[in-house]
């Protein structure tokens, strides 16, 4: 009997061929596998790679936007102010003074150096983050009520001038959208200071907004991309004819 | 093809060019040998022996864990030396070589440990169509041959058939290996100016 004829010979082919079937199956299994994994980590990457250069462009145009800030309010406070206090320094020593025309000077000069703290607080580095709401909020002060909740459980101010500044250009953000949207009498601030978390809860009691059916405006947008520098959380809350309440949350030591 | 492009081919065409010069050489062997002796079987293990030799030098040139590689080459180098010094080709009808079947599946398996490894490693896989043309030709050389002796005993144009077949698939493995010296040589033929 020849060899292929005995059935020990033709079951020992048939487990053989099985095997290898098996194996060429689970190969191609294997690497369906491994081709997905390394489409979903070069994929990750790229997204990675990708959120990395829009943060660093987000900060370079942040950090620019501060830079021409600083450098415009510096130009308005050295030069513009000088000479307005000289001119109104002429006049006042004129042997008759036009009264009307230094107020008009004077009030300039207010307006010039509003303008010029707007763009850039002075002594951002030595005041602390309380003072420095009370700063932004101060002048808001003969429109409406406003009531601060100070809770300061870490007493350092080591916060980083850059997360001072954009702090307070969210903050002057929202005062702006209360003062132009909100019609609201009363606003609280809700700030709190912990060792890990610094969170900032600004609510007022305005007509509201439909959150869902609104449009994001120039002004929430400029919020969340700030936000999303500072590497922070924002939720916002609205109902219309209820009022508006935000909330910031970032981690404490920045510096 | 090999030959004429020699100088400017690289260490894997090279390496083609040995095993296919063999292969030519087994091949005009076995008919000398067929002519003489009426059998020729012996060359199914050279052309094992070959073969293993071969591929596991490609893959040790081309993957960085060479253990691996290793051991499936002694395996497939000591089976093949094994089944001449063993078997008794002068009875045909109970021949029946396993070493065809091992070594087919030796390089199956170093084929895809190299694919694994290039796509978990590097970005591109080097030489890809390659590996898939030799997992594609040796798993029909395992196929084909796992019922050798069948092949060789049964008389029946069925049987001729799967040998033309097996004749049609080689005919198209060596051509492929052909271009693929001859396209290696391309590559490396760069002109001045490295265009």
């Amino acid at each position: 009997m020849e060899e292929w004829q005995s059935a020990k010979t033709i079951i020992l082919w048939i487990i053989i061929a099985v095997v290898f079937f098996l194996l060429l199956l689970s190969f191609i299994v294997l690497l369906v596998r491994t081709i997905f994994k390394k489409i979903v980590k070069t994929k990750l990457a790229e997204s990675k790679a990708k959120l990395e250069h829009q943060q660093n462009l987000l900060e370079i145009t942040i950090k620019t936007q501060e830079k021409e800030r600083k450098r415009i309010a510096s130009d308005l406070h050295d030069d513009l102010i000088g000479k307005l206090t000289v001119i109104k320094l002429q006049q006042e020593l004129k042997s008759d003074p036009n009264v009307e025309s230094i107020d008009l000077i004077s009030e300039s000069i207010n307006t010039a150096r509003r303008i010029s703290h707007d763009l850039s607080p002075p002594l951002l580095e030595y005041t602390s983050l309380p003072d420095l709401i009370k700063e932004i909020f101060d002048p808001w002060k003969t429109k409406v009520r406003i009531a601060y909740f100070f809770d300061i459980r870490k007493k350092d101010n080591d916060y980083s001038s850059s997360f001072k500044i954009q702090l307070v250009r969210i903050i002057q953000e929202l005062i702006t959208n209360i003062d132009k949207h909100a019609k609201a009498n009363e606003i609280m601030v809700h700030f709190r200071q912990s060792d890990n978390y610094t969170s900032i809860k600004i609510t007022d009691n305005g007509i509201g907004y439909n959150p869902i059916s609104q449009q994001k405006g120039l002004g929430l947008k400029n919020i969340e991309t700030r936000v999303h520098y500072l590497k922070g959380i924002y939720r916002t809350k609205s109902e219309v004819g209820k009022g508006t309440s935000s909330l910031f949350l970032f981690k404490t030591n920045l510096k | 093809m090999g030959l004429f492009r020699y100088k400017i081919t690289n260490r894997n065409g090279r390496l083609f060019l040995f095993y296919l010069t063999l292969s030519l050489t087994l091949d005009l062997m076995s008919r000398v040998i067929g002519q003489t002796t009426y059998n020729n079987l012996i060359t199914f293990n050279v052309l094992s022996l070959i073969e293993i030799l071969t591929f596991s030098i490609y893959y040790f040139n081309n993957i960085k864990t060479k253990r691996f590689v290793s051991i499936l080459a002694s395996i497939g180098i000591g089976y093949p030396l094994i089944e001449i010094a063993l078997i008794n080709t002068d009875n045909v009808v109970s021949f029946q070589s396993y070493s065809k079947v091992l070594v087919a599946f030796l390089i199956i398996i170093m084929s895809f440990y190299y694919i694994l490894y290039q796509i978990k490693r590097e970005q591109k896989i080097a030489n890809q169509n390659l590996a898939f043309v030799i997992i594609a030709y040796f798993s029909l050389e395992l196929i084909f041959l796992l019922p050798l002796n069948f092949l060789i005993n049964y008389n029946s144009p069925f049987v001729l058939y799967i040998w033309f077949f097996r004749l049609s698939v080689n005919i198209f493995f060596y051509s492929y290996l052909i271009r693929f010296i001859w396209r290696n040589g391309k590559v490396q033929k760069q002109s001045y100016f490295g265009l």
